[in-house]
């Protein structure tokens, strides 16, 4: 299993008390799957994500991912874990401005003792389609291309999990397809598990593998079939 | 992708504030450098062995002047003392040479000194340094024999266009206006090599051409022959050491007796110099303060440099511990970045604390004939590189700690 949830709780502290916005008692996903999470707005998806990646500590519960329980470890030895273990790719501004689209691929294991050499980073790109873009600017490529890029990124590490919150928020219908098609097929080739977020039923219903719901402040209610 | 290359890349991404923050530190370290280098060169250069004087032997006045008069031609002579007087001091048993002086004439703004010829020959400038006039070593000519000869000093020769067999009338007097010996005209036989002293500034005729001069009037033409009557400026002396190469104690007797008669001083340049650095040692620490303030400024603005390059760069130092840096990775990053301006700016401050101080020895050169040199090595040069670096690791804490406590997810806005 690449993630186990047992009794995930967290909850924020408000003036009128304590506010919960994730409860999920038992939850698993297994090494090299590819699961969607949908849902509402607000309904904790980015959350769930940011605890699996370790940037989140829960209220109460265990989450074990890649065989670590999360809870266990101090802020640095998360950042440690992340930066061998997972990738994460956001909905925007995935990239570093003052690196350009080689360098920002490089940076992908540039924190896992095991940095990227050109080649192998130019073969990232290569997947993706953007070898010939190696050297332009976040700022001289597409939003979609930038997404290429952050998913080339991603692998870089040779991850056993990535984590995508919403990847295709902010592309076109024919762009989201395609970087989700692209995202799946990649994370197959390198035998990683993917978790992907997203708003969208079309962008979940692309999952060849099965479709979680996430429902507001509640646990996550699995349709657990395949598509 | 080391973490060299991400402190460089992170340091290009805000070139602009990186530069300035570079600049503005060189400016200060080169202030700071140029100030303290030409602060020890001088005083290096004032208190260099008494430029070969153990003493002088001078009239009653100031001894600061008698020292300036004597040794760097400038201010004037307070009196005279008599020759029979410097000739009985000459035998004293401390005493082992004396080479007489009589200075008040002038050529075109140079001092003209008339000398015993055996300065050209006895005479250490510098410890075991004769003067020169062998071509090999920059002189020209030879040392004057007749009563109407010069030498000239090579910075006087240069900047006066002297040439072998040019001929001048003295001044009587230093100062602009004093009447020109215009029936005295003296051939220059002979240009001294550099020797980077004052002396370079001057211009020397034999010590009996003085009494000889027709300007003069009788009773000081009488003095050519007549001993008893004879007058001098004064004398360089040379001390008797003891072992060690130390100076003979007994000079402080010398001392002591000569200030007691009512006729001369003897006057120790390596006590009455240091005199002069405290005189003005407020200048000197004045500079220094404004120096170590324009240094201190730079400091802050890298200070400035760093929180702005901070604040603008959240996203991607939130990025950088997404990817798996942290935190002690990300506030390194920016103690690196620190590191790096105040070291860039440290050196090429340096290097043009010393192009400033190259220029300035041109000129001091030219003004004073005291050598100054670009390559010296200051006590600025030996501490100031790793007193900016550790300016600018202070610099660099709070920034830096900024960075270790950045919200990853609040810079992230990753909520949905």
């Amino acid at each position: 299993m690449v993630i186990k949830v047992e009794g995930l709780r967290l909850e924020y502290r408000t003036g009128a008390g304590m506010f919960p916005v994730l409860d999920i008692p038992s939850w698993k996903v297994g090494d090299q799957a590819q699961t969607a999470i949908t849902g509402s707005s607000g309904s904790g998806k980015s959350t769930l994500l940011n605890i699996l990646a370790g940037l989140l500590k829960p209220s109460a519960g265990s989450v074990e991912v890649c065989g670590t329980e999360l809870t266990r470890l101090s802020e640095s030895q998360r950042d440690k874990f992340r930066g061998k273990n997972l990738s994460y790719i956001f909905q925007t501004f995935n990239l570093l401005q003052g690196y350009t689209a080689l360098e920002n691929v490089m940076l992908g294991a540039a924190f896992t003792g095991n940095p990227l050499d050109r080649r192998s980073a130019l073969a990232l790109l290569a997947r993706v389609g953007l070898s010939r873009r190696s050297g332009h600017y976040p700022s001289q490529l597409s939003i979609g291309e930038q997404q290429r890029v952050a998913i080339s990124r991603s692998l870089a590490k040779k991850p056993k999990l990535i984590l995508a919150d919403e990847p295709t928020g902010s592309l076109d219908p024919f762009h989201s397809g395609e970087v989700v098609d692209l995202l799946c097929e990649a994370c197959r080739e390198h035998g990683c598990a993917l978790i992907l977020v997203s708003h969208e039923m079309k962008v979940a219903e692309r999952f060849a593998d099965r479709v979680d719901f996430m429902t507001l402040n509640l646990a996550l209610s699995g349709m657990g079939g395949k598509k | 992708m080391n973490f060299p290359r991400i402190v460089f890349k992170s340091l290009r991404s805000h070139w602009l504030s990186t530069g300035l923050a570079i600049v503005s530190i060189a400016l200060g370290v080169a202030l700071l450098d140029a100030v303290v280098s030409l602060r020890e060169q001088t005083h290096r250069n004032f208190t260099q062995e008494g430029l070969g004087v153990d003493a002088i032997l001078g009239p009653k006045g100031s001894p600061l002047q008698i020292t300036l008069n004597a040794l760097y031609h400038l201010e004037e002579m307070p009196g005279k003392i008599k020759w029979s007087y410097y000739r009985k001091v000459l035998a004293d048993d401390v005493v082992a040479d004396g080479i007489p002086f009589i200075t008040g004439h002038s050529y075109a703004g140079f001092r003209v000194n008339a000398i015993d010829d055996r300065f050209f020959s006895a005479f250490e400038y510098l410890p075991g340094q004769h003067f020169s006039f062998r071509s090999e070593d920059g002189g020209q000519g030879r040392v004057f024999s007749g009563n109407r000869e010069a030498v000239a000093g090579s910075e006087a020769a240069r900047l006066l266009n002297i040439t072998l067999g040019k001929t001048f009338n003295p001044t009587c007097g230093v100062n602009a206006g004093d009447p020109v010996h215009v029936n005295d005209t003296i051939t220059f036989v002979g240009i001294m090599a550099p020797t980077g002293t004052p002396h370079d500034r001057a211009v020397y005729i034999p010590l009996k051409s003085f009494y000889t001069l027709e300007g003069h009037g009788n009773d000081v033409r009488d003095m050519a022959v007549n001993e008893e009557h004879r007058e001098i400026s004064g004398a360089y002396l040379k001390i008797k050491r003891i072992r060690g190469n130390v100076l003979h104690p007994g000079i402080q007797d010398l001392k002591y007796n000569i200030g007691q008669s009512s006729q001369a001083q003897l006057v120790i340049p390596n006590e009455v110099l240091p005199r002069l650095f405290n005189i003005i040692g407020w200048v000197d620490h004045v500079i220094m303060g404004i120096a170590l303030l324009v240094t201190l400024l730079a400091l802050l603005f890298l200070f400035i440099a760093l929180i702005s390059a901070l604040r603008e760069r959240r996203r991607d130092l939130a990025l950088l511990r997404c990817l798996g840096a942290t935190r002690r990775t990300v506030m390194g990053l920016v103690l690196c970045e620190s590191l790096f301006m105040a070291a860039a700016g440290a050196l090429l401050g340096m290097i043009a604390g010393h192009l400033i101080v190259g220029l300035g020895c041109e000129m001091i050169r030219v003004e004073t004939g005291l050598r100054f040199s670009a390559a010296y090595v200051s006590t600025a040069d030996l501490y100031i590189v790793p007193a900016v670096l550790a300016l600018g690791l202070l610099a660099a804490v709070i920034p830096a700690v900024q960075a270790y406590r950045l919200g990853v997810l609040k810079n992230l806005t990753l909520i949905s």
